[in-house]
């Protein structure tokens, strides 16, 4: 067989596998949809959310480099907001009993997202396409945070995504500037 | 394979591992000759060894995002070369055994026509038979099923049926020691 059928062969094995291995991160998800799913109750914008997060995750592991790399980061920042929700949901009665349940959520959406907003700034210092790591980064965390944030409807979610956002501005803006 | 070399594939490797699709041509000029050395050594004939070669490269590239930068990438090439090597060499003693099996059967003289080779005919196949008759029966259906190619085959898993036939031939042999034969 020649060199170049060889190589193309070859080639076509290593997109199949790593095609493979970036679809390894769907047992992460689909755990991350199961739990928001028993302890939110299942909805079709929790399922749309992680169908969306398999898809962008798995997208940017297969690209490789900082993309791969920030598939990580965002799902550890993503579980902050995440986490929190289910803290809100599992402990209602008490928050509710205070009353004005819907602000407390978005209130904890807007909390978690600029918590992992601020992480993922910090972590973008140790790679120099930081701009590359942040976008992917913040997407991935964002839908992470939005699988079991929509407990706090559409208001709590606009304030997770923009939360995130302004705690990765500046670190953005340092990043474009020294370019 | 040179110290730079060496060096040179760790590098590309780790590479590739993280998605680089610049370090493919590097990765694959330097392992393809290391991949090819390892099957000359394990397999019988060339041509078996090219075609090993082929299986293992693309095996080869298909778990290269696994590769864990810690390790030697030579080791890990030789090594994943290696096991597609001897995972080949066992399908085909695994196809040399179902054929002299099979060679061995038709090679009994049913339609002989002189009375010393009928007479032998005769005898094998009552050996054969009484070989047989103390098999379980599940182990007799499985053999002829893989020998004669049996149309009720059992409807199990191609590598279940596999073992099943190594575990009845093992039986078979057994059985034919206790009869003083083999």
């Amino acid at each position: 067989m020649a060199s170049a059928d060889l190589a193309a062969r070859a080639r076509q094995a290593y997109e199949g596998g790593r095609l493979r291995w970036a679809l390894q991160i769907g047992w992460i998800v689909l755990a991350l949809f199961a739990v928001s799913s028993v302890a939110v109750g299942p909805s079709p914008i929790s399922a749309i959310t992680a169908a969306l997060l398999l898809l962008a995750a798995t997208a940017m592991r297969w690209r490789g480099g900082t993309w791969t790399a920030s598939v990580r980061a965002g799902l550890l920042a993503g579980l902050i907001p995440f986490t929190l929700l289910l803290v809100l949901k599992c402990g209602g009665g008490a928050f509710c009993a205070l009353g004005g349940c819907m602000t407390h959520c978005a209130r904890f959406c807007a909390f978690g997202g600029l918590a992992a907003g601020a992480l993922l700034s910090t972590r973008a210092r140790r790679h120099d396409a930081r701009t590359t790591f942040l976008a992917g980064a913040t997407l991935i965390a964002t839908l992470t945070g939005l699988t079991s944030c929509f407990v706090g409807g559409l208001t709590g979610m606009a304030w997770m995504l923009l939360a995130a956002l302004t705690a990765t501005l500046p670190a953005l803006a340092l990043d474009l500037r020294r370019r | 394979m040179e110290r730079q070399q060496r060096i040179d594939l760790q590098r590309s490797l780790c590479r590739l591992a993280d998605g680089d699709r610049a370090a493919f041509r590097p990765v694959f000029d330097l392992a393809w000759p290391e991949v090819q050395r390892v099957a000359a050594r394990m397999m019988r004939t060339a041509a078996d060894a090219d075609d090993a070669a082929q299986t293992a490269l693309c095996k080869l590239f298909e778990r290269a995002s696994e590769f864990d930068p810690a390790r030697d990438a030579l080791a890990w090439i030789v090594g994943i070369a290696s096991y597609e090597c001897l995972t080949l060499r066992k399908k085909a003693a695994r196809r040399r055994e179902a054929a002299g099996a099979h060679d061995a059967l038709g090679a009994i003289p049913d339609d002989a026509r002189d009375p010393e080779a009928q007479a032998i005919a005769a005898e094998l196949e009552a050996v054969a038979l009484s070989v047989l008759g103390t098999l379980d029966p599940r182990d007799r259906d499985t053999l002829r099923a893989a020998i004669l190619g049996d149309a009720s085959a059992p409807a199990v898993a191609p590598a279940t049926f596999r073992k099943r036939v190594e575990r009845a031939l093992v039986r078979l042999r057994a059985a034919w020691r206790d009869h003083g034969i083999g």
